[in-house]
């Protein structure tokens, strides 16, 4: 299994990613696909959908093995969901 | 079918065990738990001494609607006899993530979450939706 690590920052990568979805790739996948999940190649703009992260993720390694993916389901502003819990703080 | 127990604090208990793909995996004591819709979450300590392998990154929503970007990680899971590859979310402690509360945790139907949590208080939840690949997480 190849190596992958990421070479950018959380913010710079997700800054890249959300911009690459909204200027080139949401006006190409969006209908017909809500709910399903994008994942975007930050430094060459290459995507994969699929149904679950990790098929999308996975494909787009195969095609590009160096890639930085960066996730998104599509019509939703998160991949997915803590519940209240996650903020209560330690004892 | 899989077995578990519920602790002096209400919690209902299952062990699995979680790892590199192709490694020798750990037991974690999983607590049930809903709230959560993706994949497992550990501390990043637990990652970290598993040598989990990078995998991307998301973004998922807190309790509060705030949206946090995460690391995510592969592993495998033994899951009702199975060895399943999954996702998991890394923990961020300085987020203020916590063990989810017991008067929650005790009303949860088994098959919805569960979450895992290691002794001492480092802790990951899953989300067991159909018993299949879903998992999430905690922390701190």
């Amino acid at each position: 299994m190849a190596v992958h690590q990421p070479r950018y920052s959380k913010e710079e990568l997700a800054q890249r990613g959300d911009l690459i979805y909204q200027t080139q790739i949401r006006p190409q996948v969006e209908a017909g696909n809500h709910g399903k999940i994008v994942a975007i190649d930050i430094e060459t703009g290459d995507f994969e959908v699929a149904n679950s992260p990790m098929l999308a993720v996975d494909k787009l390694y195969e095609r590009k093995p160096d890639a930085q993916p960066w996730v998104i389901r599509i019509g939703h502003r998160a991949v997915f969901r803590f519940g209240s819990r996650s903020l209560r703080k330690p004892v | 079918m899989m077995f578990g127990f519920v602790n002096n604090n209400c919690e209902a208990i299952i062990k699995v065990a979680v790892g590199r793909i192709g490694s020798p995996k750990i037991a974690l004591d999983a607590v049930i738990d809903t709230g959560f819709t993706s994949f497992l979450s550990l501390p990043l300590s637990v990652i970290t001494e598993l040598g989990l392998p990078w995998h991307y990154r998301d973004i998922g929503t807190l309790g509060d609607g705030s949206e946090v970007v995460f690391e995510i990680y592969k592993a495998s899971v033994i899951w009702d006899g199975q060895e399943q590859i999954i996702d998991v979310a890394a923990s961020d402690a300085d987020r203020g993530y916590s063990i989810h509360s017991r008067s929650e945790s005790k009303h949860l139907p088994w098959q919805h979450s569960q979450r895992f949590f290691q002794s001492g208080n480092s802790c990951c939840d899953f989300d067991t939706h159909a018993m299949k690949k879903r998992f999430i997480t905690m922390f701190h």
